[in-house]
Formats: C-alpha cells, structure tokens, sequence
C-alpha cells in the first residue's frame, strides 16, 4: 500500500497560488525527499499533508485516508515535525514527552512511550533539564524524539536538519535512517541537496509550487549527467 | 549622521506599525469620549441644582421668615440669570403623609433635594429676644434621594447645604435689622448668626429612609466598593487577556501550535482546553482580589467618619449574591478570553500578540472610568446601550445592580454575558479550523470559500 499519495493538489492564498498541481506518491517504508529552493511550496504541501491547512483543490491519502474528509483518522497515523519548532520552555524534557504521549497512550502503554521517546532522544542526564535551557541540536532530538515515539505509519519532517551542525546534523540523519528501518515511511523536506542525496530513497524536486522531476537520486544525476542533485536541480529549473 | 538616521528609520518602522498606529488612535478617541462624558457630568455638577421645598411654617404674613427666606432663594436664582421656577419646586404638606408619597413626588419632579420648613419656623425665631438665654431656632429638616452612586451622587448633600446657608443668612439679615438698636452680649450674637437649625435629616436609598444620612455618608461608604472593584476587574481582564494573547503569541512563534493542531486531538478540545485553564486561573487571579476587597471593604466601612456603613444603609451581599458576583467575573473573564483568543489567532509571533490586547484594555477602560464617576441610568440612552454591549461592564455593575435590587440589568447581563461568550467560543473553534490561525490573514474571497473548516471529520 503508498503510504501517501498527493494528486493535483493546488492550494490558494488569496490572489497567490502557492501551490499548482503537485503529485507524488511516497512508498511504504520509504524515505521520501521534498525539495526544492525557500518559497517553493515545501512546507505549504507538508502542512496540508499534516491536516494544518486546507486544500484548494486536489485530493490527498494518507494509507488509503482522505486528508479532507477523514482528518481525525489521518492525524492518528501521521507525525509532524515543523521547521524550527519549540516545545514548552517550562516543561522538562521528559515532562514534555509525557504531556505528549498523554494524547495518545495510557498506563503502561504510556509509561512505555515515553521511555522509547527518552531513548530516541539520547539526552542522558539533560532529559530532566529544562527545555529552554536546550542547544538547538538537544532540542531537535527531543522534537524528532517526540514525533517518532507514538509509533507513526507517516513522519513529516520540515526542515529537519536546518540550522544544526555537522555532527547533530549526522546524528538527526542516523535516527531517521534508524526509524526507516523499523517500517516507517518518511517524508522529509530541505532545501540542502546534499542531506536529501544520500538520506532519501526517492525525491521530487519542487520549484514555484510545481514538482519539476521526481525520481531516486541515482535516476536523476544519471539523467542529467551530473555529479549531485544540486547540479540536477540548477539545469532542471534552468530548462 | 547617516547611520543614526539608518538606526532611527528602522526603530520608527518597527515601533509605528499600522496596528500600533491604530491602538493609539482608538485609544485617543476612547479618552475624548470619556473627557466628554466626565465633562458634562462635571458641568452637570456645577450648574445651580434645583430643590424642592415644603413650607409648613404657619405663620405666612409678610413677615413671615420662611417666606422672606424663600424669596431671598428665588432672588439668589435671578442673580445668577435663572428662572427660579424652573429650580424651585413647592410641594404641599400632603407629600410627607408618607415615605411613598414622599418619594415619588421628588422622582415625578427629578429632583433628588426636598427642603422641610417646620410649622413653628417663624413663630420660634420671632419668640428670640436678645438677652434670652433659651433660644428656639427656625427648623429645617431635609430628605434626599440618592439614585446615583458615582463621584458626583454627594452634590445634593451640597445642593442642601448651600440652601441652608442661604435661609440662614435670610432670616439672619432681617434680625440683625430688627435688633440693630439693641445692645446684644455673645449668646445674641450667636443666635442671630445662626438662628435656623438643620433638626433633621434622612435619604431615600434603594426605596428605603435613612434616618441622619446624607448622600455624601453614602457616597463616602460604597466609594471603595465604587471605586476599586471595576479597577480590580479592570486589571484582571487585561492580564489574563494580556497572558493568553501572548501565549498564543509564543506558541505560534515556537510552532508548538502546529505541533498541537495535528495530534489526533478534535479542535473543540483545544480550543476549550486553553480558555478554560486560562479562565480558572484569572478567576483565581479575581477571587484572590476580590477577598482582599472583602476584607478592605469590611475594614473601610468599620472606619467612616460618619458612623454610616454599607451594612448599616443594606447594602450587603450574600453568600448566593457574591456567587452571582462570580459567575459573572467567569463570563466576563471567558469573553475576554474568547476575544483574545481571536485576535491572537490574527497574530504571527509574540510581538505583534501583545499589541493586540490594546482593543481588549480599552473595552475594560470604557466601563471601568463610566462606572467610576457616573452611573449606568445617568447615562444616555446610546450610551447606555454602548456600556450595555460591553461584556466588561457587567462584572463591574454588578455588586450595585444586586445591592440595588436591579433584577433587569442582572438577569440582563447574565442573558448577555452567556450570549456573548458563547459567540466568542463558537468563532474561536471555526478559526482554529481555519487556515488563518498558521496565515495570520484574513482570505480574500475565492472560489473555495472562506473560513471554511479544514476538514470535514472535525
């Protein structure tokens, strides 16, 4: 079964047509790479794919679930994770995690969620600090622990490495991978070609709110002739 | 120079945004208003202030000294380019047969101030022969109705006063001239100083006579209550509205909202999470002001000058009255709440949250300085309707409407108060469906509609 299919999906902001026409089709257990330059149309997609905005028109299933007419459902088997989120500055790490896996689990269940969440996060002894007190990296691990400890069919990440260091940023790229493996299809956006080449299965390149290629990274650098996706991306858009 | 200039341009840009603009100007408009309105209560309070009068004196020959000192009062009008009848009002001894009769001659003919000349004024002035050491004066009683409980609801406390004086000085003139050729020792000079003697006075409140109170004791017991309680509301509106706007702020500007918004939780459960945390705690914020205010009060009342207290004028509440008091500080609070939440869903980041608690502070100011120096029936019809639609005004009115018996304005505003808030929850839940709570903007209208909830399911 695709884990998302996304069919002529336009979206509208008043006179401003942010999204035209988009379709892709991410694959069970796949780790599927949106990209594409700021302004393209990246985060607007994730964000109706998240049940955050509305579709203008076009139509989006998540497992076989209508975003539009069965969003409750759809939320239930999806994570987001937004571009330079927060979390409750207040709150510790672990408390966070637990005000989170409230939604979805209780008793043991819960007390088992939080546990994996503190292990994805791999913040030792800081998972009791408080999250304001956090590095940006310590943050995004706590985040994508938090995205990734209920156990979703579908994770949508934005931007997920953005703003973080060489040696966070690898480690963010491990524990998608990691998730990967254990079944669950990925979603991610960036504009950084690089990150997207050798994490993602399958990518598609957006530009002006339209997807101008879609393929594996091998298929694309091989079309074109080139070396990296960024090359592949620089003559796709210069056509 | 340049720089500076640079480094000015862009705090200007920054500081004078259009929604900043726009606060100051309302706010302009807002303090205009009410210049005007404590203006024309202020020249209300100036103007000369009719009275009525009952003339029970016997004696009415044209020496008689109440009316030679009725006439002195007309002429005082004449003097001032006013026609005396349209500020002296004689009523017949029929009025005082009782406090009914009393009470609504002095409402049919608006006047708030009824002079009492007793049957015996003339004769005991005239029985005064110098020398004498037992004197009878020329007595006066005086009866109020207090229908106003603002800072000028004491001026017919003056307003008797001032009329006093002038008898006193009337019938003080005419005995200096009868007795000019007389030696006079101290006592007579006393007497002839002060030869009429206020005996008597009482004010009508809620319906009821208060023996030896006048409306500055009044004015002087409720003025903590008056003053301070739409104060305390005042400020509790604004900081709960002032956290919650902010923190709708913040979690816009930390995303945590949109990490929220796609937890397989229903909309209504939000949005009804955050107003109903947010209400608890500022209804703990007002509970907590409010038993402080009780033990002021309590304290303030014991202290009076006068010996005039609330509880000994009725005005107290009861257990169920201050529990109304609380259901209506929870509407007004979950109004304030719910526009807030609204304006909040417009905000993009936290900066631009907090200037939108400035419509949400001058709705609470508008009620708060009304009720401080006027009263809700002193007021205009339009204007009254204003204060009416402002949620705010309700929890401010309150304490008096249930002091007063005021069972239209309570039952009024609790309809209101329900109404509105319900209004505010419905419009917040249909926003959080909306794409304008992530846009911030409104959408121009479309093919695909507007405000239309994201999804079908919720």
């Amino acid at each position: 079964m695709d884990a998302l299919v996304v069919k002529d999906l336009h979206k509208i902001y008043g006179e401003r047509e942010a999204v035209k026409g988009v379709n892709f089709t991410v694959k069970e257990g796949e780790i599927f790479g949106l990209i594409g330059p700021n302004g393209a149309g990246k985060t607007t997609c994730l964000r109706i794919i998240s049940t955050l905005l509305s579709i203008s028109s076009g139509e989006i299933k998540v497992y076989g679930k209508d975003v539009k007419t069965e969003a409750d459902d759809v939320r239930k088997i999806i994570s987001y994770l937004p571009e330079d989120a927060g979390a409750y500055k207040d709150l510790t790490g672990r408390k966070y995690l637990q005000f989170m896996a409230n939604f979805f689990t209780e008793g043991e269940e819960n007390k088992a969620m939080v546990a994996k969440g503190i292990e994805i996060a791999d913040l030792g002894d800081r998972i009791d600090s408080k999250v304001g007190t956090y590095s940006k990296g310590m943050m995004r691990r706590l985040l994508i622990a938090r995205a990734i400890m209920p156990n979703p069919r579908l994770a949508i990440l934005d931007e997920v490495t953005s703003g973080l260091d060489v040696v966070n940023a690898y480690e963010i790229r491990e524990i998608i991978r990691n998730i990967a493996k254990h079944g669950v299809s990925i979603l991610i956006s960036s504009h950084n070609m690089f990150e997207v080449e050798i994490l993602c299965d399958h990518v598609a390149m957006i530009n002006e709110g339209r997807v101008v290629l879609e393929g594996t990274p091998k298929e694309l650098k091989d079309q074109y002739g080139v070396n990296n996706l960024e090359e592949v991306f620089v003559k796709a858009v210069g056509q | 120079m340049n720089h500076l200039w640079n480094l000015v341009r862009k705090e200007l840009k920054e500081l004078l945004t259009p929604s900043s603009i726009a606060s100051i100007l309302v706010m302009v408009i807002v303090f205009m208003a009410l210049g005007s309105l404590i203006g024309s209560e202020i020249d209300d309070s100036t103007d000369a202030q009719s009275f009525g009068y009952v003339n029970l004196d016997t004696d009415v020959s044209e020496n008689s000294y109440s009316l030679n000192a009725i006439a002195e009062i007309r002429q005082y009008y004449v003097d001032q380019d006013l026609d005396p009848d349209e500020y002296m009002f004689e009523f017949p001894a029929s009025v005082l047969d009782s406090n009914d009769k009393t009470l609504n001659a002095m409402s049919d003919a608006g006047i708030d101030t009824l002079i009492i000349f007793s049957d015996d004024f003339s004769s005991n002035i005239a029985s005064w022969e110098p020398g004498e050491t037992t004197v009878k004066k020329g007595d006066i009683n005086v009866i109020w109705n207090q229908t106003d409980t603002g800072v000028f609801s004491s001026l017919s406390t003056v307003t008797a006063t001032t009329m006093v004086a002038l008898i006193n000085s009337s019938v003080s003139e005419t005995l200096i001239i009868d007795i000019s050729s007389s030696p006079l020792d101290e006592t007579d000079v006393a007497y002839i100083n002060n030869p009429v003697s206020l005996v008597g006075y009482s004010t009508f409140l809620n319906g009821e006579v208060h023996d030896n109170v006048t409306p500055t004791d009044i004015y002087s017991a409720m003025s903590t209550q008056t003053m301070f309680v739409p104060i305390i509301i005042m400020l509790v509106i604004i900081m709960i509205g002032s956290i919650l706007i902010s923190s709708m702020g913040n979690e816009k500007e930390n995303k945590t909202l949109e990490t929220l918004l796609t937890l397989p939780v229903k909309r209504t459960t939000i949005v009804s999470g955050k107003l109903v945390g947010s209400a608890i705690a500022g209804l703990i914020m007002g509970a907590l002001y409010m038993v402080g205010m009780y033990f002021y009060i309590d304290g303030m009342s014991g202290a009076t000058s006068t010996g005039v207290t609330m509880a000994s004028l009725g005005l107290t509440l009861s257990t169920l009255d201050w529990v109304i008091v609380m259901v209506f500080m929870f509407l007004a609070i979950l109004c304030a709440l719910g526009i807030c939440m609204i304006l909040g869903a417009f905000a993009k980041n936290y900066k631009a949250a907090q200037t939108y608690i400035m419509p949400v502070s001058v709705l609470a100011m508008i009620p708060m300085f009304v009720t401080m120096f006027t009263s809700f029936d002193a007021l205009p019809a339009v204007l009254q309707a204003a204060i009416f639609a402002i949620p705010f005004s309700h929890p401010m009115m309150i304490m008096q409407n249930l002091m007063f018996n005021n069972t239209t304005m309570i039952i009024g505003g609790l309809v209101y108060l329900t109404a509105f808030a319900a209004v505010m929850i419905y419009i917040t839940v249909r926003l959080y469906k909306s794409d304008i709570l992530l846009t911030g903007m409104m959408k121009k209208k479309h093919r695909f509609g507007t405000l239309s909830p994201r999804n079908k399911s919720e």
